[in-house]
Order: C-alpha cells, then sequence, then structure tokens
C-alpha cells in the first residue's frame, strides 16, 4: 500500500459534504415510521372486513326491493321481449313510451310495465302526441291511436307515411316524396312541397322536413334536413326554404 | 403502540442508521456525483433496510449489508430512469464517477481526484468501498463475491498506481 495515497485518500473523503438537514429529517421519519403500515396489521385488517360487512348488511335492508313480478308485464311481454323483436317505430307522450313491434301490436310503457293496448302496428308513428291523439301509418294508411280508450281510428286510406299534427284538424304526412296537408273535417289534402319525413314547430310555425340536394360531388343526391317558414307554406315558395 | 420488540428494533435500526448514514452517503454520492440523486438513493436505501431489518440475523454485518443495499439501489435507481440506455450504461453508473468537491483543496488532493479517473471500473469500486465508505476488505469481500487477499493486492496495486499518477500530476515525474 502506498500510505501517503492511502492518507490522502481519506483526506479526500472527508471533503465530501454530507448534507445534516437531509440526514436528520430522514432520521426522523424513521423515528415515526412504523415497522409496518397500520392497514397491514392483522387486526385492522380484520376490523376494516367487519366494517365493511356490517355496512353492507345494513345497507341491503334499506334497499327498496323490486316486486319480480312487476319486471314481467301484461299481454306476456317484458322488456326483454321488447328488445328482442323489431321494433318498427316508436314515439312517446307525457312520460309514456310507445313501441310499435312488428308482427305483435303496440306496447305502452308506462311505471316499467309494457301493456299492449293494440294489435295494430305502425310503419311510421308520431313523436309530437296532441291532445286528439297518437298519429301513426300502417300498411299507408294514417291513423290516430287515442291514448286515453286506446282505440284505433283509421283517418285516411293511401300511400302515406310520418304524419305529423299541425293543429287540431289539421296534419302534415309524406306521400311519394312530397310533404302534403290533410284538412281532419273534410279530408282534403293538398301539396305543400316537395320532402319527407314532416315534423312541425307549433311555436314558431316553422316545418322541418327532409329534402333530397345534389350531393357535394354533383354525381348523386343526398337527403338534407331543411326548416320552412309557415308563410312558404301557404305560397309553397320554394325559394323560401331555408337550410337548417 | 410500540410493543417492546418493536421498540428494540426500532433503536437498533437507528442506531446503525447513526453509525453508518454518512458512509452510505458518500459511497452514493461518489457514484452519482449530485446531491439530489443521492438523497433519493439514499432514501430508499435506508427505507429497503428499516423493511428488512428484522430478518437480517447477523447486525454485526449491518455496514456491509447496507452498502450491499446501496450498491444495488444505485442500479435499480438508474435502470428506473427511462432516458438512461440499459447495458453498458448501467456498468457506468456501476463505475463511480468523480465527484465535485464543494471545498477548494490542495494540489495533492486535486491531482489525486483526477488520477482516480485513470482507474479502472473496478478500481474506483474497491476505492469507494475501501476508502470513501470505509469498509474493510472482509465486508467488500461479501458485497463483490471477491476473495479478500485478491481485494488486498488490488488495493495494494491500485494505491501505487495513484501515488504515480498524483506524481505524474504534479510533475514530479
Amino acid at each position: 500500500m502506498d500510505p501517503e495515497i492511502e492518507k490522502q485518500l481519506r483526506q479526500l473523503r472527508n471533503h465530501i459534504y454530507i448534507d445534516e438537514t437531509f440526514k436528520q429529517s430522514l432520521r426522523k421519519d424513521f423515528l415515526k415510521k412504523r415497522k409496518k403500515p397500520i392497514w397491514k396489521m392483522p387486526w385492522v385488517a380484520v376490523s376494516a372486513a367487519a366494517i365493511v360487512f356490517l355496512a353492507i348488511l345494513i345497507t341491503s335492508f334499506q334497499v327498496e326491493h323490486t316486486n319480480a313480478s312487476s319486471l314481467n308485464v301484461a299481454n306476456s311481454i317484458s322488456f326483454f321481449d321488447v328488445g328482442e323483436g323489431e321494433i318498427t317505430a316508436y314515439s312517446h307522450y307525457q312520460g309514456n313510451l310507445y313501441v310499435s313491434i312488428k308482427n305483435k301490436g303496440i306496447y305502452l310503457n308506462s311505471s316499467g310495465d309494457f301493456e299492449k293496448i293494440t294489435t295494430l302496428t305502425a310503419d311510421s308513428m308520431n313523436s309530437s302526441v296532441n291532445e286528439e291523439g297518437l298519429l301513426l301509418t300502417n300498411g299507408g294508411s294514417i291513423y290516430i291511436l287515442h291514448p286515453t280508450t286506446k282505440a284505433t281510428e283509421e283517418i285516411k286510406a293511401g300511400s302515406y307515411s310520418h304524419p305529423a299534427w299541425k293543429d287540431s284538424k289539421t296534419i302534415f304526412a309524406e306521400k311519394n316524396n312530397t310533404i302534403v296537408e290533410i284538412d281532419l273535417q273534410t279530408l282534403k289534402e293538398k301539396q305543400v312541397t316537395e320532402g319527407t319525413m314532416p315534423s312541425y314547430i307549433k311555436e314558431e310555425k316553422k316545418l322541418v322536413l327532409h329534402v333530397m340536394v345534389p350531393s357535394s360531388s354533383g354525381t348523386a343526391t343526398e337527403e338534407k334536413p331543411r326548416l320552412m317558414m309557415e308563410q312558404t307554406l301557404r305560397f309553397q315558395h320554394k325559394a323560401d326554404i331555408f337550410p337548417m | 403502540m410500540l410493543s417492546v420488540g418493536e421498540k428494540h428494533l426500532k433503536d437498533e435500526f437507528i442506531n446503525i442508521y447513526d453509525e453508518f448514514f454518512d458512509d452510505v452517503y458518500r459511497y452514493v454520492y461518489v457514484k452519482t456525483s449530485n446531491k439530489w440523486d443521492t438523497e433519493d438513493i439514499v432514501s430508499e436505501t435506508f427505507r429497503k433496510a428499516f423493511e428488512k431489518w428484522d430478518v437480517l440475523n447477523d447486525k454485526t454485518g449491518a455496514k456491509s449489508w447496507l452498502l450491499a443495499i446501496a450498491r444495488n439501489t444505485v442500479i435499480d435507481y438508474y435502470r428506473r430512469k427511462k432516458h438512461l440506455p440499459m447495458g453498458d450504461d448501467v456498468e457506468f453508473y456501476l463505475q463511480s464517477q468523480p465527484f465535485e468537491d464543494p471545498f477548494e483543496q490542495s494540489a495533492d488532493l486535486d491531482c489525486l481526484k483526477q488520477s482516480l479517473r485513470h482507474l479502472s471500473k473496478e478500481e474506483y469500486e474497491i476505492t469507494n468501498l475501501r476508502y470513501f465508505a470505509g469498509l474493510k476488505f472482509k465486508e467488500m469481500a461479501a458485497i463483490l463475491q471477491k476473495a479478500e487477499d485478491s481485494l488486498r493486492v488490488k488495493a495494494n496495486r491500485l494505491t501505487k498506481k495513484l501515488g504515480k499518477l498524483v506524481k505524474k500530476c504534479l510533475g514530479e515525474i
């Protein structure tokens, strides 16, 4: 060994600065520290498990249980049957859901039950239900379904779809890619404009419909929603159709 | 509330902390050359030691045990740092780095510090463990898993090598 170098190496060692603040701070941590965190101690784990068990037990008595029979609904249809069936149309009114299922009929869902209200099925059903009833079409004919009596009434036969209320005496409907307005008292109809799927906004006196317009590529047509003002209904002026 | 056994273990641990903290700190500092990494690694080293203190049967070997933990923690620390590629670079950190000294020192010590750069990885590790961490050859043999006599021979050679390098640095040769 080179004693001089060994001496110098030990001197150099003493020149390595020790951060005493860090040393004392870390020491304090170990003075406070437990060997095992408190949650790893067996009695703590057992206590925690017991508390969780009691909490589950107590809360399970507070849960409002649903009667299993209420999930099955009148006329042999359940929520699952609805999901499995082919829904042809649906609408809602005052919190009630009306669902038309192919080859089965129209069902009313209120307070969790599905109740069959008619064997008639709907190809299309209006989502804005008036006091007068729910508008629907079946095989091109327009019907009214009365929610209170659950009776159906045929209004007009033809090749209609997507009927919509204008007011208690007038409806709109789609007929051969045109929108027609039908007077329910006289059953006379007049063509309003070209388009499909009419829906009337009573408060603003506007008709929403779909029209076929040239696509951006110019090689085909595509269906676009349009908004029509009340005046245009009277004058049937296509220039007054506004993009939404 | 700590049991009597737990209190005894904790007291023992605090004693070895007080006794060996400086050695562990210096050893790690020489490897990292910066205060921040050193403090992270030293904290982690003592945390691991605290967790395993009760399973250490031979408490008389506490110092070499602590330094072995520190050595592995340095390796793990730099492996976790994603920016550091694996492989040879880990070896780089196994080898000690020339450290910055905040104090002015004599020309001899300055030359000695520069001469340390010319040591091999193994020689530098032996120097660090022997002279900066203050381990005995027996303890070093346990950590490096080499024969004690072999380490004595290597330490003898490296001090002579350093002596020549220092003289050269000072212009005496």
